[in-house]
């Protein structure tokens, strides 16, 4: 993924345009080849700010975040005060919290990949699934036609055999227009829809047309939500590996 | 020796049939037979001549496949088992060749087991059993166990048991066959002492010229039938 | 038959004892004879759903109830359990030590160490394989991390002051022990806050009615007081299952001695031929002879009662007493959640082994009739013709 983390995720979808899946719908894999073309970033720097309802409150967080490929990520939290310096690194299959009120890295271990990252509603797993996407999913073109005066296309991504999934389907849209994506809905392996995510807000950040927020819903309590709000991005820029260290997780004031 | 009216047994031409492989032997062949209150009657003939089985017959212990027997005037060939049971239990007394005792019961236990199956409370069996020991020379052999007896006062304690219930008949099938002559002859005296005092009815198959002369009637049966009768 | 009567009475004190000590084992060291929940809290446990009452007044309600022998008050949430780059996943259960001691025995399980204690906030108590999980030893510092009741990434750092082992790997590797205060802090829920109390009665046995009892007391709605049928139907299932064992003993136990009853008698009635000829011969009706029969056979498992009750005593006292340990075979096993020790001591079953005793007696009784009726259907004229010897 070349995007910051939470676009990754959703786009990697996309982006799943794998020539090694020999049976996906040439189409398809054209236009959603594109839409990662416009997503894509080496690597980027973001501002971002995270609201989190649920049912039984609400929380803002604000946090700076660093990707560089599909693999490395690192996300510190800047407010509230009392949060500053926690910190999420993301390398490879690996998942790190850094906390500052016990000046102690922890590792997530794979039984914890489900539970929740930071109290939102992503998941753990939602940190790292998207390498695994691009080889797991079948990708068709459900609908090409226009909805609500907007030319759109509607991707449906099944999991190919023996993939080991978490979703049982996805469906995604997608803006004919700007190749911009505007929902993506997530199936358990029965068939019901889980969660929602919406983007929205599209604007141009360092040149590049991109949603700047995105809201996460769950189905069943579609009262509660995340919501991601892209203030600033940075494309390209120039990250060393070394930069996704244990050591920069606990650094206090990364810039 | 008084005849009554009424006979304690009378049977009219019975018939017993045994099969043997494809071979069918009348054991009794056609017996018509009265037996008087007080007679001391014996059925004499030598083995295989029916007279166990016309005894049996007359003690309902058996069916005839013909004819029919009346004890007391009661016709046991339309009875059922436990009628019939019954009907023993209350009119008969059975002396066994081979004593029969149980076992596991005394001499006194032995002797009062009819009186217990006629549901005479315990304190009439004893005086009943006790004296029917004294009269016939058991005194003092009450508690002992059948095998603690000697042959004949086995079968005295069979005697009793047999008489102790003033049955309207008592059937003895070679009640001496397995004593010596001396027992023997001890023991008919009993019996015959019983027959003549308490007017006790007694039938006995015998093969013993010593025990027939004993009877006061004689029925000689051959291959089933009556051959004589005096 | 006797011999059949002793491995019933034997075998159903072991099964008796296994119940018993299933229920003993499973509802002492944790869970309690029966909780207080509010009434949407389970299964979900949401740490939202605390026990709508003050915490206060409710214990003291409980504590002044007769039928309450011991109630203890808990938080529990799900959180990460990590010390150095090792984590794994954890049931956080906050308690009051003191509290804890009158209804479960936790306590009796430590193997190093204590529970926390309210003195300490920082004190953590784990299971024997969550420590070796964690690499850690008494001493050694612990991170828990929880979703919090305002949102945030409730973390703490703890020093673990007691590793138990129950012999449930559930427990052992899987729980971590906080003081109450401490739990409810590291998940910002205020002191009042407690989302189950634990409670001891008098007897697991007669959990379900005392529970209904208390639900009605307490006459609050939005409160549920579940006795631990309801709170581990594996639990209630395996005693149900064990229950079924007894009877399948039962039926064992009775062919053996209706089979052995049937063969004695049988030989008995050959033998005695003679005897039963001799009976009917004089008189004895068949009916007659049956009963006799049936009679003796009962007094046969009479006596047969009585060598077993001369006999068995001393082994269940055995039994009961020191129990049959099998730790030469396994250092005990885990059922449906629920540890079993390595020695299996036995129970009376004095209630269970009358019911036996008499089913036994009807049981050699049937069996004695078909013997009882070749008895009875011994024909009389047998005898004088010398067929019967």
């Amino acid at each position: 993924m070349k995007f910051i983390i939470f676009l990754a995720l959703i786009v990697s979808t996309a982006s799943a345009a794998n020539p090694a899946v020999g049976s996906m719908d040439d189409r398809a894999k054209e236009i959603v080849d594109r839409v990662d073309q416009l997503m894509r970033g080496d690597s980027s720097r973001a501002d971002i700010r995270m609201e989190i309802q649920s049912k039984h409150w609400k929380r803002i967080l604000e946090a700076k975040a660093w990707s560089k490929g599909t693999e490395r990520a690192l996300i510190q939290i800047r407010k509230p005060v009392k949060e500053r310096g926690t910190a999420t690194l993301r390398a490879e299959e690996n998942i790190w919290n850094y906390l500052p009120k016990v000046e102690r890295v922890i590792k997530i271990p794979s039984s914890m990949m489900m539970g929740s990252w930071m109290g939102s509603h992503f998941t753990n797993d939602d940190l790292v699934k998207e390498s695994r996407m691009i080889t797991d999913y079948h990708i068709t073109i459900s609908f090409d036609g226009e909805r609500s005066g907007t030319k759109v296309w509607e991707f449906t991504m099944a999991p190919v055999e023996n993939a080991a999934v978490v979703w049982g389907k996805l469906v995604l849209e997608v803006r004919q227009e700007d190749y911009m994506p505007t929902w993506q809905r997530y199936y358990d392996e029965d068939g019901e829809m889980v969660r929602t995510m919406t983007f929205g807000d599209y604007r141009k950040l360092d040149d590049r047309l991109v949603p700047t927020l995105m809201e996460v819903r769950p189905t069943d309590t579609p009262e509660e939500y995340t919501r991601v709000i892209y203030q600033d991005i940075d494309f390209d820029v120039d990250l060393a590996d070394e930069f996704f260290s244990l050591r920069n997780l606990r650094a206090q004031r990364l810039d | 020796m008084t005849s009554h009216s009424k006979p304690a047994v009378r049977t009219d031409s019975v018939r017993k049939i045994f099969k043997s492989g494809d071979q069918t032997v009348a054991a009794v062949d056609g017996v018509t037979l009265e037996i008087h209150r007080g007679e001391f009657a014996a059925i004499a003939g030598p083995s295989g001549s029916g007279k166990t089985t016309l005894l049996n017959l007359i003690g309902a212990l058996d069916e005839p496949d013909e004819g029919k027997v009346w004890i007391d005037d009661t016709e046991i060939t339309t009875l059922s088992r436990g009628q019939r049971a019954d009907l023993r239990k209350d009119k008969i007394g059975f002396i066994f060749q081979s004593y029969n005792l149980i076992e596991v019961l005394s001499a006194l236990e032995n002797a009062e087991f009819v009186l217990l199956l006629q549901g005479v409370p315990p304190s009439e069996r004893r005086r009943r059993v006790t004296e029917m020991f004294k009269k016939i020379g058991l005194e003092g052999l009450e508690n002992r166990r059948p095998h603690q007896l000697s042959g004949g006062q086995q079968q005295r304690v069979a005697i009793a048991r047999a008489i102790v219930a003033s049955p309207s008949l008592v059937l003895a099938d070679e009640p001496t066959a397995n004593l010596d002559s001396a027992t023997g002859a001890a023991l008919l005296d009993v019996m015959q002492e019983l027959n003549q005092e308490i007017g006790t009815t007694f039938v006995f198959s015998t093969h013993d010229p010593r025990v027939m002369d004993r009877a006061s009637r004689l029925i000689r049966l051959v291959d089933g039938k009556i051959e004589d009768d005096h | 038959m006797a011999i059949g009567m002793i491995m019933l009475a034997f075998v159903l004190s072991i099964m008796a004892g296994m119940k018993r000590d299933m229920i003993n084992q499973g509802t002492s060291l944790l869970l309690g004879h029966m909780q207080i929940h509010a009434k949407d809290y389970r299964p979900d446990r949401s740490i939202y759903d605390a026990i709508p009452a003050g915490r206060s007044d409710l214990l003291g309600q409980l504590r002044g109830d007769p039928s309450v022998l011991g109630a203890a008050p808990r938080v529990s949430t799900f959180g990460l359990a990590s010390s150095g780059n090792k984590s794994i996943g954890v049931e956080i259960l906050g308690m009051e030590a003191a509290a804890e001691r009158n209804v479960t025995i936790l306590h009796e399980k430590l193997i190093e160490g204590s529970l926390p204690e309210p003195s300490e906030q920082s004190q953590i108590a784990i299971g024997e394989l969550a420590a070796k999980a964690l690499g850690v030893s008494l001493g050694g510092e612990v991170i828990l991390i929880a979703q919090a009741a305002d949102g945030s990434l409730g973390n703490d750092l703890f020093t673990v002051s007691g590793i138990f082992r129950s012999g449930l790997d559930l427990l052992d590797g899987g729980m971590a022990i906080l003081d109450l205060g401490a739990a409810q802090s590291l998940i910002a829920l205020p002191a009042e806050t407690i989302h189950e109390i634990a409670l001891r009665t008098a007897s697991p046995t007669d959990a379900k009615t005392v529970a209904s009892a208390l639900e009605r007391t307490l006459a609050n709605p939005a409160i549920e007081v579940s006795p631990w049928q309801t709170l581990t139907p594996e639990l209630s299932s395996w005693v149900a299952m064990s229950d079924s064992w007894s009877w399948i003993m039962y039926v064992i136990v009775f062919s053996l001695a209706a089979i052995s009853v049937l063969n004695t008698m049988l030989m008995a009635v050959f033998e005695r031929l003679r005897e039963f000829g001799v009976l009917a011969a004089i008189g004895m009706k068949p009916r007659s002879v049956v009963a006799l029969i049936v009679i003796e056979v009962t007094a046969l498992a009479g006596v047969s009662l009585l060598v077993a009750i001369a006999i068995g005593t001393p082994l269940l006292r055995r039994v009961v007493g020191k129990g049959i340990d099998l730790s030469s075979f396994s250092d005990g096993f885990s059922v449906t959640g629920v540890a079993v020790g390595p020695i299996i001591r036995g129970d009376w079953v004095f209630g269970d082994f009358a019911v036996g005793a008499a089913l036994l007696f009807v049981c050699a009784a049937l069996a004695g009739l078909y013997p009882a009726m070749r008895a009875a259907a011994v024909d009389p004229a047998r005898l004088t013709r010398g067929e019967i010897r």
